[in-house]
């Protein structure tokens, strides 16, 4: 929790320190007002009698009567102020906390944020990215503005009566710090439990429901809930404990409270009739009591979260603990990539014998095999997300010597234009989707890439045209659409190495061959790798490529 | 609030329920612990009031007529028992009603339960499975606050203001009335402010929604703008969302926040005009109304009760927003749970089955033998889709069926009608000797749980020993495959079935049904996309459980259409009029 509060303290500290100021001005303002009225009405009632027992006693009414009318205004005006500063803090620091996540997974490589983005863990991830403003809401503004509160009030009484001041200020203050302690210790535990319990239940939760197909037909839904409900009664359980760890918290800090009060009205009426202190002021000093109490009553349920916004907290660090600078990508110049691999265990071909074959520029590759035969793995590994320094026995050189593991990704991504299985659309415009991580490009070669892959007509008679929105994870266009989308995204770049992996997926054969003769021209002078089940239509037997087959058993 | 519409109880069907009757419901289920809580929360007020007055009593007495705080050593005890009551019944109230919410939330989450228990698992599939669970574990989790502050405190914010109000007007009317003049008021601008709110609330969602939905968007295709080195460019821009986002909650938060302050301003200026009031009175610059009842004693009650008598609406209005997320919720699962009611095809199943029970118990039993009987039943989705002709056939234990037919015929369709997903909408099924026998149905991907390879057969298989599981897999060349390369029985499977490949895992769901032979087994495509030697050992496994069970195969492959007793092809009964077989 400590890295994401330094990080609050960093990107938002100046609006931290006004915000306290303003929380603690209102706080201040309720107290003053609760501690004066009732100062004013004691002084009223007592000049009142002075006054029917004939003895003449000047009492300015007017100058206490506005201050109370003064802080019933700037306490009101004081928390609204409050609650929308702070909670336009919250906003900004849920968004420096997003930014800062957004940046530590795309540092994450490649091949770790493909294993991880899977839609359950997403919806998670921003759930728990939202339940970090308790830091600041509940864990930082409260403690300080209570502990400033009662510093202010210890010098304020000072003035009055400096020993019971001290006494007083140096208790609350102990009981804050006793309290706030004594919570995180009893509560930390048990709701990280709750926190994990809770997603185990959600993960037994998604299997039960996807054995459903199977289970209800065999009358077997019931017996299968049982795990989930030994869970639940565990999470219950604990939960249970949870609350009345925190409502014992809340007892024993209501009981503390009670028992200075009982004391400070002891000690102050008692004083007010050994007459060292006027009755006035032993009331205010109760009232200020009261007003402080009720400021420290929801310190044990704010605190309680505390686990399970260190629970969230560390599963998000996790995620961006790798910061490291980037520098521009540079291209490469791709002349010549050799693969030899042996023993891979998503290749079967490779277990029987080495797989060696070598790529060249201005060529064509033909990689194909019947499904499962690793074609993807293979992409991948020429991607360079499948790999990784510990595998021995794959090797992949760029041009004469350079291991592919020593070239920097992002250099070898900028030279690369890989069209991989699954069809990739951002919630977004058509022009945004095409467009995507270039600084210039003009509206006419977007135009002439969508020609190639005939979706101009389509996108000419789309409503907004190249701004048309297309919908969160492209729900407006066909399979066959998107496809052709993220094609015509490469179409857009200038990549040394092509690497289509079955690149026609969901569009019929005369399309993909008319496509593919569009677009012969630019693959040309690249190299170009095609993955496909077997030899394709689009392909003319003059064609010279390279094959290379994956397929095991051959008829 | 409490009690329910009349008009949606005369009614009384399931799906004319809202969100709120969801909630009422359940909140009387648990009317004793909750009620509890409210009269937890009412004595604590009346220690409270307790506290305060034997308080202002002591401090008139010593103060005004310097009396000696020994004389009142009485009054002292009873103010300690006040306060240190007033905790322990806090702490009551508390614990009475996070017990109930507990409690209610528990019954919440079993009522799914069933629910998916008995509605179609092709209806579970309409909704994804995440967040079908997150229903289950958010929503219902969300609902705690409702019940555990909200609903108590929407009683205590009437009971509490009311005592202390008494206790007011019986020291002094006029302070009783500015008190009651200014508490509906606050109810008042709250709807009016809550009613600004709630439209700038509608005009935002959907922008919101989209700008929430960016960041997930944009993290799901990391791995794409990473290739497409666009991550400088969409860094930026997930800030910029993030900051519209800020804005436009910030317009939403503004109005909401008004209410609350309309709230603290009443508050501050009772207790202001009050103080003022009171302290004027007591000096005797007002001299008319009941002015002249006012003493230190009363003067200070009033005032120190003036706060408590806006907490329990502050708290309530505190509480609103748990309201507002647990009737979202409650909505939501009311949609989910009526879906179920309007048409639950496996109880539509049970039903035809259970107004054929006259007809079984004539029929003569018979012993472990099972029967199904397809009387014109035609294969349909709905009844105004219907795909084939009618169909009569008559399958007995022992005896193999075998659905071809090109894709789109359907074949799944005719299974998941036997299997009762589907109701059958034309014509009839009949199953003897009973209405609800069990059936293995193997869907076309196996169902394959993150857990071991033990816990997976188990799941079908509860009754299963070890040795017959190792027995089940040996016959389909698992347990030698298993035992080589991996750790046996415990080996885990993960997720999506990694480190297991497509064929082990079809050969494990086979092996649940041989472990655990239903009368009755249906398979879709169980050799498609299969290596060869998973095939045969499937087709191997099939043909010795053949003569113990109803057989039901939807398939392509020729090698399958062997092993049928009677072949059906949807193909062919699309064209001839006249239907097959019996």
């Amino acid at each position: 929790m400590q890295y994401w509060f330094n990080l609050l303290l960093k990107s938002q500290g100046r609006r931290l320190y006004w915000g306290i100021f303003w929380a603690f001005f209102s706080a201040v303002s309720a107290v003053a007002l609760l501690a004066l009225s009732g100062w004013f009405i004691t002084a009223t009632a007592l000049t009142g009698v002075a006054i029917t027992a004939g003895i003449f006693v000047r009492f300015d009414m007017y100058l206490p009567g506005s201050g109370i009318r003064f802080f019933a205004l700037s306490r009101t005006i004081g928390r609204y102020i409050e609650r929308i500063y702070n909670h336009d803090t919250i906003l900004r620091l849920i968004s420096a906390f997003r930014l800062r996540l957004f940046k530590g997974l795309s540092d994450l490589p490649l091949s770790e944020l493909r294993a991880t983005s899977d839609s359950e863990w997403l919806g998670k991830l921003t759930a728990d990215l939202d339940s970090l403003d308790s830091i600041l809401i509940r864990y930082t503004i409260p403690p300080i503005v209570a502990t400033l509160v009662i510093l202010t009030l210890t010098l304020f009484l000072s003035f009055i009566w400096l020993e019971l001041a001290l006494y007083l200020g140096g208790s609350m203050l102990l009981c804050i710090a006793v309290i706030i302690g004594l919570t995180i210790t009893q509560t930390k535990r048990v709701a990280a439990a709750s926190s994990l319990l809770l997603s185990e239940l959600r993960a037994d939760i998604i299997e039960h429901l996807q054995g459903a197909f199977v289970l209800q037909s065999q009358g077997l839904m019931e017996r299968h809930e049982a795990q989930i409900l030994s869970r639940l009664n565990c999470f219950n359980d604990i939960e249970k404990s949870l609350n009345s760890r925190v409502a014992n918290i809340q007892l024993l800090l209501d009981t503390i409270l009670g028992l200075v009060l009982i004391v400070l009205v002891i000690v102050g009426l008692y004083s007010v009739g050994s007459s060292s202190i006027s009755g006035p002021t032993a009331v205010m000093l109760a009232m200020l009591f009261i007003g402080v109490s009720e400021m420290l009553q929801s310190i044990p349920s704010q605190f309680s979260t505390w686990g399970k916004t260190d629970f969230s907290a560390n599963r998000l660090k996790e995620l961006v603990k790798q910061p490291h600078t980037k520098t521009d990508p540079q291209k490469v110049d791709i002349e010549a990539v050799s693969v030899r691999l042996s023993d891979h265990p998503k290749i079967p071909i490779s277990q029987k014998k080495d797989l060696v074959f070598l790529l060249a520029t201005q060529q064509l590759h033909l990689i194909y095999g019947r499904s499962g035969t690793g074609k993807s793995t293979l992409a991948n590994l020429l991607v360079g997300t499948g790999l990784s320094k510990d595998q021995e026995k794959i090797s992949i050189t760029v041009n004469a010597g350079t291991s592919l593991l020593d070239i920097a990704s992002s250099d070898w991504h900028s030279s690369l234009g890989y069209l991989d299985q699954s069809n990739a659309i951002l919630a977004g415009t058509l022009g945004y989707n095409l467009a995507l991580g270039l600084q210039t490009i003009s509206e006419g070669a977007i135009w002439h890439a969508l020609e190639m892959v005939e979706l101009d007509e389509w996108a000419n008679d789309l409503p907004q045209g190249l701004n048309t929105w297309l919908g969160e994870t492209g729900g407006k266009v066909s399979g066959g659409q998107a496809r052709r989308i993220c094609l015509c995204r490469i179409l857009l770049r200038d990549p040394k190495l092509v690497i289509l992996d079955e690149p026609f997926n969901g569009i019929d054969t005369t399309m993909a061959c008319r496509i593919w003769q569009n677009i012969a021209l630019w693959l040309d002078p690249k190299m170009v790798v095609l993955l496909t089940h077997e030899r394709p239509i689009f392909l003319s037997d003059e064609e010279t490529i390279s094959e290379v087959c994956l397929d095991v058993f051959t008829k | 609030m409490v009690t329910t519409n009349p008009m949606t109880k005369t009614v009384g069907l399931p799906h004319e329920r809202t969100g709120r009757d969801f909630l009422n419901s359940y909140a009387s289920k648990q009317r004793r612990a909750l009620s509890m809580a409210v009269t937890a929360g009412s004595l604590s007020t009346v220690f409270m009031l307790t506290q305060w007055l034997s308080f202002s009593f002591i401090a008139e007495k010593l103060i005004i007529e310097n009396e000696s705080l020994a004389t009142m050593s009485y009054l002292l005890i009873i103010f300690v028992c006040a306060v240190i009551g007033r905790t322990l019944l806090t702490r009551l109230q508390t614990s009475f009603s996070q017990t109930a919410s507990l409690c209610i939330r528990r019954d919440i989450r079993s009522v799914i339960l069933a629910h998916w228990r008995t509605s179609s698992p092709l209806n579970l599939k309409e909704t994804s499975v995440g967040a079908s669970a997150a229903q289950w574990v958010e929503e219902v989790e969300a609902m705690d606050g409702y019940f555990s502050r909200y609903w108590p405190q929407q009683l205590l914010a009437v009971m509490s203001p009311l005592l202390i109000l008494c206790v007011v007007a019986y020291l002094n009317w006029l302070c009783a009335l500015l008190l009651l003049i200014s508490a509906p008021l606050i109810p008042l601008f709250m709807i009016l402010v809550g009613m600004g709110a709630e439209q700038l609330n509608q005009k935002y969602s959907t922008i919101r929604q989209r700008l929430a939905g960016h960041f997930l968007d944009r993290v799901a295709n990391l791995s794409t703008i990473k290739m497409l080195g666009a991550e400088k460019a969409v860094f930026e821009e997930v800030g910029e969302h993030s900051d519209n986002y800020r804005k436009v909650v910030m317009k939403t938060l503004k109005l909401a926040f008004l209410s609350s302050t309309v709230l603290e301003f009443f508050t501050s200026i009772a207790i202001a005009s009050l103080a003022i009031y009171i302290g004027f009175s007591l000096y005797g610059a007002i001299t008319w109304g009941p002015a002249d009842s006012l003493s230190l004693f009363t003067g200070l009650v009033i005032l120190i009760l003036a706060p408590e008598f806006f907490q329990p609406l502050r708290n309530l209005s505190q509480y609103y927003h748990d309201r507002a997320t647990a009737l979202g919720a409650a909505n939501n699962l009311v949609i989910l749970l009526n879906r179920g009611a309007d048409d639950k095809p496996s109880n539509n199943r049970k039903d035809i089955k259970e107004s054929l029970k006259k007809q079984i118990s004539t029929s003569k039993e018979r012993g472990d033998e099972a029967r199904i009987e397809l009387h014109k039943l035609c294969v349909a989705f709905e009844e105004s889709s219907v795909l084939t002709k009618p169909i009569n056939i008559a399958l007995n234990t022992g005896q193999t069926l075998v659905i071809t037919g090109s894709s789109g015929t359907g074949k799944s369709t005719l299974l998941n009608i036997i299997a009762g997903y589907i109701p059958a909408t034309h014509g009839q099924l009949h199953f003897y000797p009973k209405h609800d026998l069990p059936i293995a149905y193997l869907p076309q991907n196996a169902w394959i749980k993150n857990d071991t390879i033990i816990n997976n057969l188990a799941a079908l298989a509860p009754n299963a020993s070890k040795k017959e599981m190792l027995d089940a897999l040996d016959i389909l060349g698992l347990a030698s495959e298993l035992a080589l390369n991996h750790s046996g029985l415990d080996t885990v499977i993960g997720e999506h079935g990694q480190g297991l490949s497509g064929g082990q895992m079809q050969r494990i769901a086979l092996a649940r049904v041989l472990l655990n032979p239903a009368p009755i087994v249906l398979l879709d495509e169980p050799s498609a996309k299969l290596d060869l030697i998973s095939k045969e050992f499937i087709i191997k496994a099939l043909k010795s459980l053949k003569a113990d069970v109803i057989l039901i195969i939807a398939t392509h492959d020729p090698s399958l259409i062997c092993i049928a007793d009677i072949h059906l092809n949807l193909d062919t009964l699309r064209e001839t009029d006249n239907a097959v077989l019996v």
